[in-house]
């Protein structure tokens, strides 16, 4: 496994995949807010369009890479009620800001100057909620704490079969919305 | 039985006038304001004219009725509304009147104004069937009046009146049953009226949708139809209450002006030039509006009222009876001098001359260099216009306005409608706003479709919302990429020296799509997720940065409190990989702006103020920041972000990503509902 442990090095590949992501984001005009709104409104499926396509290459290369054991994976733990109660905040901010962490920061490159704002409400809400971190610790996090669970294995089929099967559904998918 | 009939159309508003003769007696039907042409055939097949029927007020023409009144001593016949006060015989619904040996029967027939009637007619030796019906603009061939005008808030409830009495009352008349109504092909008063006259009741239950259709489909093609309300049509409305008023000029009383003393004296009033478009863009006189002889009657409407001092300027000088009947036919009665000897003298006599252009269809021109302006309806431009077309109707004068002062004016226009007209009108009027390079498209969009060149269908969110602008695309052929680079800085040094001036401009520009295809962008987010765990072990997220950030100035503001809190005693806020990586994104999405011509600084987006005006920009900021705070609250309760669970936690086929995905969307689309 290529791992670079110098931390210079490290943070030089932040900046450049952080460059090619906003590079990206700004192409694909998800940073612009009308495409953004468009899509809430289910007028402009753009947004869902680049995040399937993302989703299927990804899941396809990295499962692959994950089982030639070339990289290990982040699953991020599923704690039902804050996943579905912060979804649903989080959607809520979602459309009053039109924007998303990543996609407002890209906004604000492209020289949409209130994108600040957003941020600024970000790095606010940030503080807000570690505020509350010790009692929603105690609290949400625990309803329904699950631990890191994957499709295939609550489904209880094969990784590699829910792959090609979940990737034909994704294309079958993409393929209908480049029909609309 | 002897009977005469006849139809006398008048040009330009495509209105019918019907004379119907029985044993001596004239009877007129929806007479115009000129009524010299009906007293002429009446005289000539020896008619008296009695009666003059009126089956509604009339929107888009100045009536005849008191005129004809007055010079034939005749009775106007009318329904029963309030609005025909001025009838001398006012019918009730089903009531009749015998003249000659035909029968009239009144049938109220509201929906396209409310006082609107149909007359059946009968003949006494034949009365058990209708022979013909005159519907004034309640049933036309093909079509129905359209049902916006009495108030455009009520055009379904108007719709399914009238819906309901053309089934109930003019229907059971019988398939035999002639139709004669008071508007043929191109009026404003309907949407697709047939091009032909002659039709019958049982021919267009074959095919007209208020007999195809069930009555919400009906209503709803009545709400589609979207048919620009002129402004004229007011002053109509308040003229015709009396019957309509008789023409207060005489068409020989217009003054002819030399140019010089035109010049002088036009500067009180507008200049209309009536000359076709491709004479208009070769030369003009300066600010004067170019209005083809025969839509005169329905675009000088737009521009003029009656008070509007007018002069004219005329291909042929046997052109000033039309011109002025045209005018004064929707009430455009200040005609104040025609240019003597044409725009030739004009020429001869030095005067300045403007010039625009013209371009045809078969001419290559690209959208990056030139704006392309569709002024015709908004319906024909949902039926197909050219890709990267914007759209603005080019009666709404001040919709022409806003557009052009968010355009570069230093950038070219093209002035695009059905086939050179209207938009020869629309290319006089950004002259007059200041534009100098103005070009018509001639031919419009029927030698577009001649030539079977590629068009775009419906209604595209992008570009139908009224203040849209093509695209600004880099071209294919840019040279090598350094060069590429330098153009974007001086660009972007330009842009930041004009940026007061464009502002508009470039808030528009960036109101447009992506430059590059979803699948290409998404595809290559997907390997780059790839790449950032096989290279670096970490998914891609954003929203961790913005709580790092908030841990960063927490530390200096109260760093022991700070590092009591539970989340930053998990997370401790040092600048990190996802840190720098965000950073990144801003860096990389102003190369990536740059690069495409995208990058404008501006403040609250073309699409809010697009739909909430530019007095609630407040409200957006304030929005925006309470947006940004339930985000962050919400991506750290449910630990990441549209980045962090959206792509990278769901391509790892994490149940907490699709749950959490899934919640980001439905608060989202919910939410949206009350914004918008």
């Amino acid at each position: 496994m290529t791992q670079i442990s110098k931390p210079f090095n490290k943070n030089l590949l932040a900046m450049v995949f952080g460059v090619f992501f906003g590079f990206l984001l700004q192409k694909g005009g998800v940073a612009k807010y009308n495409i953004l709104v468009g899509q809430l409104l289910l007028h402009d499926f753009t947004v869902v369009k680049v995040m399937l396509t993302a989703i299927l290459v990804a899941m396809l290369g990295l499962y692959f890479l994950h089982i030639n054991g070339k990289v290990k994976f982040h699953i991020k733990p599923t704690k039902t009620a804050s996943n579905i109660l912060g979804g649903l905040i989080f959607g809520v901010g979602f459309a009053l800001a039109g924007y998303c962490p990543g996609t407002g920061a890209a906004a604000l490159g492209q020289g949409d100057l209130l994108a600040i704002v957003f941020m600024l409400g970000l790095v606010g809400g940030s503080y807000i909620f570690a505020e509350l971190s010790g009692f929603t610790k105690k609290t949400i996090d625990t309803w329904g704490d699950k631990g890191k669970l994957t499709l295939p294995a609550v489904l209880g089929v094969g990784t590699k079969k829910f792959v090609i099967v979940f990737a034909t559904i994704l294309s079958i998918l993409l393929f209908f919305l480049s029909r609309v | 039985m002897c009977m005469f009939f006849q139809r006398i159309k008048t040009p330009g508003i495509a209105h019918n006038a019907y004379l119907i003769g029985s044993e001596g007696i004239g009877i007129v039907i929806d007479p115009r304001r000129d009524v010299d042409e009906y007293l002429e055939i009446a005289g000539k097949n020896k008619l008296q004219i009695k009666y003059v029927l009126e089956t509604h007020r009339q929107e888009d023409f100045v009536l005849g009725s008191a005129s004809l009144r007055r010079l034939t001593d005749s009775k106007i016949v009318s329904g029963k509304h309030p609005y025909f006060a001025h009838s001398d015989i006012r019918l009730k619904d089903n009531e009749i009147i015998n003249i000659g040996s035909l029968t009239f029967m009144c049938l109220d027939t509201p929906g396209h104004t409310p006082e609107s009637v149909s007359f059946a007619v009968y003949m006494k030796d034949k009365p058990e069937k209708a022979w013909a019906v005159f519907t004034g603009d309640a049933l036309f061939i093909g079509e129905t009046g359209r049902t916006d005008l009495p108030d455009p808030n009520k055009t379904a409830e108007n719709a399914a009146i009238l819906y309901e009495c053309i089934h109930n009352k003019i229907l059971p008349l019988g398939d035999q049953t002639l139709l004669y109504p008071a508007h043929g092909s191109g009026s404003v008063c309907g949407g697709k009226i047939a091009e032909y006259d002659e039709s019958t009741l049982g021919f267009e239950r074959t095919y007209n949708p208020v007999f195809i259709s069930s009555k919400e489909q009906f209503i709803r093609h009545k709400l589609d139809e979207r048919i620009p309300r002129p402004p004229y049509f007011t002053l109509m409305e308040k003229l015709n209450l009396k019957g309509g008023i008789a023409l207060s000029q005489q068409v020989e009383a217009i003054p002819c002006l030399l140019p010089k003393d035109f010049s002088n004296e036009a500067r009180k009033g507008i200049v209309i030039d009536s000359r076709l478009p491709e004479a208009f863009a070769g030369g003009h006189i300066p600010n004067s509006y170019s209005i083809w002889l025969e839509g005169l009657p329905v675009f000088g409407g737009w521009i003029a009222n009656e008070r509007t001092p007018v002069f004219l300027v005329l291909e042929r000088p046997e052109d000033l009876k039309k011109a002025y009947l045209h005018l004064s036919r929707i009430g455009v009665d200040n005609l104040r001098g025609v240019l003597s000897g044409g725009f030739e003298k004009w020429r001869d006599a030095g005067q300045p001359i403007e010039v625009s252009g013209t371009i045809s269809c078969s001419n290559a021109f690209d959208s990056a260099k030139m704006t392309l302006l569709d002024v015709r309806e908004i319906t024909e431009y949902e039926e197909g216009h050219i890709n990267d077309a914007k759209h603005a109707y080019v009666g709404f004068i001040n919709h022409i306005k806003d557009i052009s002062k968010r355009l570069n004016p230093r950038k070219p226009v093209i002035v695009m409608c059905g086939v050179g007209h209207r938009a020869s009108l629309a290319a006089s009027m950004l002259l007059r706003f200041g534009f100098k390079r103005v070009y018509n498209l001639i031919g419009g969009i029927t030698a577009w479709k001649e030539l079977k060149k590629p068009l775009v269908n419906g209604p595209d969110i992008k570009r139908t919302l009224d203040f849209k602008i093509i695209q600004k695309r880099v071209s294919k052929e840019s040279p090598v990429k350094a060069a590429r680079i330098k153009a974007g800085l001086a660009t972007l040094a330009s842009l930041m020296i004009t940026q007061s001036v464009h502002a508009a401009t470039n808030a528009e520009l960036a109101n447009t799509g992506g430059a590059w295809s979803p699948y290409i962008v998404g595809g290559l987010i997907g390997l780059l997720l790839c790449l950032t765990l096989y290279f670096s072990d970490k998914p891609v997220g954003a929203s961790s940065a913005y709580a790092t950030l908030a841990g960063l100035i927490g530390k200096k503001i109260a760093p022991k409190h700070t590092e009591k809190l539970i989340y930053y005693q998990e997370h401790p806020p040092k600048l990190n990989w996802e840190f720098i990586f965000v950073l990144a994104v801003i860096l990389g999405s102003f190369l990536a702006a740059l690069s495409g011509g995208e990058f404008f600084l501006h403040g609250v987006p073309q699409f809010w103020i697009d739909h909430h005006g530019t007095n609630n920009q407040a409200k957006y900021i304030v929005m925006s920041f309470i947006g940004g705070i339930l985000m962050a609250l919400g991506s750290r309760m449910a630990d990441g972000c549209t980045s962090g669970h959206g792509i990278s936690g769901t391509a790892q086929l994490g149940v907490s990503s699709w749950i959490a995905v899934t919640c980001f969307f439905i608060g989202g689309v919910l939410t949206i509902r009350l914004i918008y």
